[in-house]
């Protein structure tokens, strides 16, 4: 990392600077060619004068005369252009669930760090972020910038994000698709705790505007293996429901259908070519952001 | 079921105390905030069924215990249809107890235990558990009703000892309901202890009727308990002494012994018989084969010295011991008497006479005169009786006597006796004639004519012998010359000797047979005679009082000298019937008499275990359902490991 880290105001609880530091010796890359305004170290999908050599077009008017190889007009008497790989920069857009679900436990602390981490990265290499909150209370878009101010700006929205009400992840992700009209990473964070058919629509909507996806699954371990030793009446955090349940009685029903909703978003992640990554809250931070790191880093081109 | 403590029922609804604690719970349930409430919906609508069901089961197992600790304190007891008499024991129910003491109930059902001691035991057991108080005894021997202080006497007291004399159950319990009738009018139990063999309950017997009507002015005040045993497939047989006669075939003296083996099983086998006679004894194999092996005339040499000759017949040990014994007794040896009337002077028939027995004076007018004074056997000499003397000659005849015919020297034409006759005399070259295996010549005869058992015959065709059977006696026809000193037949000898012998080993069989029916009619007068003052001669009921008990026990009896100097033995045996599988069902004894509320006490049979009464406290029971209640509530609450996707 030849970039230099953007400064960061102490007292950011879903910071940690020491764990930043360590995790900027990688990286983060996108899965595919970035359409930037700046030269970065991300490939761009046109041609540029980075000195990796990409291949020989046929000469057509309108070209660049500096580009013609004349060696290998000399051989072949026609006229070639020599191209080059083309390197820019990277626009990076988190998408953060801020429905009700999101309270439960540590969900939202959690996303902020994921949120916060990979901002400062990106910034610091050079890119532009981003951010939206997906929720009923959910501030403003912020789009991708790479001014040395947004990360403080990104660290004000996400301190200021609350989990409440149901959610409205979907609606956000077409507005994504139909707002950020260059290619881009967008960063999806949420517990999934809705329809998976709704998922899979903003996530087509997104992969069809050629955007680079990631989907941060956000688990609690108590919803994957509830602590309750006697009936309880559970209170939904996304609407006035509540449910009288006995832990004997729903058990294997749960399990089962807890199953059912992993293999469900599975299959929509692979099947819309998402970058689909389950995070569970009991796993430290940094081998969360150290395994989605690692793993872009290699499948990038 | 029934309750010895009823009282305590009325805790029973302390069962619903876990449904309101369960009531309870439900509602004191904390409040959660939930995230994946989509989790919980999906899971709603699978797998809720059988959770259910566990947490009903929980609910149940609870109830359960609870109700099996009130049980317990009610003191249940087993046998539903019994809990009648449990009922009645506030009411001071009298409890009568029908023994059947009968050799059909020595057989063994469990180990080392006859069914009277497995029923004497269970009943003994379940009044006592009842707490009854007022016991009377009708045992099948003495049939009086005998009252019963302390219980536990009861199986080792001599009035409920086995007995070889078949029960009345009838009288027995005619004797209980009069006695109801007479003593005791409150609520009553009487208990049968009977296997409800055919011989001992008499279905047809008329006095069922009597008892029915008199058993129908009880009302519902007295309950039967009847008990009842599955039939086994334990084989038993059984051996009975048929007849005893004396013999004089042979050298010496030798008493004739007929037995009869009788099996439960259609397999041929040989069953060793063990002859005891004083001190010898001696074995001999009876062939059994689809149930039945005879043995007759079984011969047993005696000495001189003694007129009593008496004994047993035994098998090994098998499920009845009560028939596997026989007793018998010789009947005493006498001279048959021989009356002998001729048309003329017949020696040879006067010397055969007294060398078979006695010769009694000739009658002089055979019409007129007593038929028993022909003796065992009459030897007539002459025409065939006709008129007065021919039915003289034939009451003799129905009375068992034995007549032998032999013709005149001048026949008469036509003349029969019965249908039998003579032809014409023939006088013809001397010819071989057979009697049994006797070979001896024969020159001048007549044929005898008519339906009769030819016994001898002469050139092929002619009747030489014969005999018939008129009434219960047999008439003899001989077609030979007698009064002729120089007829061949009678210088031979030896035919006429062979005849008279038939003829006296004949009147010996009847007469055993007559002894045998003198000696049941005897043995009724002996049980019933008190000044009989019988001694035990051989037999299993030393150790009793027999004064008490006269011949109800097997055994050979000598009875008090009469004066006449003979003593008089008299055997006792178990009758041949008790040793038949043929028994009343439950609904055919209840039948007898339907007036009563009958119950029936199921005996498991060689696994019955004996010591256990028929109604008892079921604490074992009751405990087990508790701890097994507890162990499955404990179960089933137990929190299931729930797996995790991840």
């Amino acid at each position: 990392m030849d970039s230099k880290l953007p400064d960061v105001d102490p007292g950011r609880e879903f910071f940690d600077p020491v764990l930043a530091e360590r995790l900027a010796t990688i990286p983060l890359s996108a899965r595919g060619p970035m359409l930037g305004t700046v030269s970065g170290r991300h490939q761009s999908p046109h041609r540029g004068s980075s000195v990796e050599f990409a291949q020989y077009r046929r000469y057509q008017p309108g070209d660049d005369l500096r580009r013609l190889d004349w060696r290998a007009y000399g051989r072949s008497d026609r006229f070639y252009v020599k191209e080059f790989e083309a390197d820019t920069n990277l626009r990076l857009v988190f998408v953060v669930d801020a429905s009700g679900s999101m309270g439960f436990g540590q969900k939202l602390h959690v996303a902020r760090q994921i949120v916060a981490m990979l901002a400062y990265l990106a910034i610091g290499q050079g890119d532009a972020v981003g951010l939206v909150a997906a929720g009923e209370s959910a501030g403003r878009f912020i789009p991708p910038r790479r001014i040395a101010g947004q990360v403080t700006v990104l660290f004000n929205e996400l301190q200021s994000i609350t989990a409440d009400g149901p959610t409205t992840i979907e609606t956000t992700l077409h507005e994504m698709a139909e707002t950020i009209r260059e290619r881009a990473m967008v960063v999806v964070i949420s517990d999934l705790l809705f329809q998976p058919a709704s998922l899979r629509s903003g996530l087509e909507h997104l992969a069809f505007r050629k955007h680079d996806l990631a989907l941060l699954h956000l688990m609690d371990p108590r919803e994957l293996r509830p602590d309750w030793d006697r009936p309880v009446r559970l209170q939904d955090l996304e609407s006035d429901e509540s449910l009288l349940v006995d832990p004997d009685e729903i058990a294997a029903g749960y399990e089962t259908a807890v199953r059912e909703f992993i293999d469900e978003i599975e299959t929509i992640s692979r099947e819309t070519a998402v970058d689909y990554h389950r995070v569970m809250l009991d796993q430290p931070i940094e081998d969360v952001l150290m395994r989605l790191l690692v793993r872009r880093r290699d499948t990038s081109p | 079921m029934s309750f010895l403590r009823s009282a305590a029922l009325w805790f029973l609804p302390l069962v619903l105390i876990p449904i309101v604690i369960h009531l309870i719970h439900r509602r004191r349930h904390p409040t959660m905030p939930w995230a994946a409430m989509m989790f919980l919906h999906r899971a709603a609508g699978s797998r809720r069924g059988p959770a259910k069901l566990r947490r009903w089961l929980i609910l149940a197992t609870r109830m359960l215990v609870v109700a099996a600790l009130v049980f317990a304190l009610a003191r249940p007891l087993s046998s539903g249809a019994f809990g009648v008499a449990a009922s009645r024991i506030g009411q001071g129910a009298t409890s009568i107890v029908l023994l059947d003491r009968s050799p059909s109930m020595q057989r063994r059902v469990a180990a080392n235990q006859t069914r009277m001691e497995v029923a004497l035991q269970g009943v003994q057991q379940t009044i006592q558990t009842l707490g009854t108080d007022k016991i009377i005894l009708i045992e099948s021997v003495g049939q009086r009703p005998i009252p019963i202080d302390d219980l536990n006497s009861l199986p080792a007291a001599p009035v409920c000892s086995p007995s070889a004399a078949r029960a009345d159950i009838a009288e027995m319990f005619q004797t209980a309901v009069r006695y109801l009738q007479d003593q005791d009018r409150g609520p009553a139990d009487i208990w049968i202890c009977s296997d409800g063999q055919t011989g001992d309950w008499q279905p047809q017997s008329q006095r069922w009727q009597q008892v029915a009507m008199e058993a129908a002015g009880l009302g519902d005040a007295v309950s039967v308990h009847q008990l009842s045993f599955h039939p086994d497939d334990q084989i038993n047989t059984s051996v009975q002494v048929d007849r005893v006669r004396w013999s004089r075939a042979g050298q010496g003296r030798a008493v004739l012994i007929s037995i009869t083996l009788e099996r439960d099983d259609p397999t041929a086998v040989v069953v060793p018989v063990r002859v005891t006679v004083g001190a010898v004894t001696t074995t001999v194999d009876i062939a059994v084969a689809d149930g039945v092996g005879e043995l007759a005339d079984y011969r047993i040499d005696v000495g001189q010295e003694s007129d009593l000759v008496f004994g047993k017949v035994a098998i090994a040990a098998d499920v009845n011991t009560a028939d596997d014994i026989s007793y018998f007794v010789a009947p005493t040896e006498v001279r048959p008497q021989l009356s002998l009337l001729t048309e003329t002077r017949c020696d040879a028939l006067e010397v055969a006479g007294e060398v078979f027995g006695t010769l009694v004076s000739e009658p002089a007018n055979l019409a007129e005169s007593q038929t028993q004074l022909f003796g065992d056997c009459l030897l007539w000499q002459g025409p065939l009786p006709a008129g007065r003397e021919s039915e003289s000659i034939k009451s003799y005849l129905d009375g068992g006597g034995q007549v032998v015919f032999f013709p005149p020297q001048q026949l008469i034409a036509e003349t029969t006796f019965e249908g039998v006759g003579w032809g014409a005399w023939v006088d013809d070259n001397v010819q071989t004639a057979s009697l049994d295996q006797l070979e001896f010549p024969i020159q001048r005869y007549c044929a005898v004519e008519g339906e009769l058992v030819k016994l001898a015959e002469v050139g092929g065709q002619d009747v030489l012998i014969g005999k018939m059977r008129v009434g219960t006696g047999t008439a003899w026809f001989c077609g030979t010359d007698v009064s002729n000193p120089n007829s061949l037949f009678v210088k031979d000898g030896l035919a006429l000797y062979g005849l008279l012998s038939q003829v006296l080993e004949t009147e010996r069989a009847d007469a055993a047979n007559s002894d045998a029916i003198a000696g049941l009619q005897a043995t009724v007068a002996f049980q019933s005679d008190v000044a009989a003052d019988p001694q035990i001669l051989l037999g299993d009921a030393n150790d009793l009082n027999i004064t008490l008990e006269r011949g109800f026990h097997a055994g050979v009896y000598q009875l008090a000298d009469d004066g006449s100097g003979t003593p008089e033995l008299l055997a006792i045996n178990s009758p041949m019937e008790e040793s038949l599988t043929e028994f009343l069902t439950a609904d055919q004894r209840r039948e007898l008499v339907p007036g009563l509320k009958w119950n029936e006490i199921i005996n498991a049979g060689p696994d019955q275990n004996a010591t256990t009464g028929f109604v008892r406290e079921i604490w074992g029971a009751v405990w087990v359902l508790l701890i097994l209640g507890m162990l499955s509530e404990a179960w089933l609450s137990f929190p299931r490991r729930n797996r995790s996707p991840a």
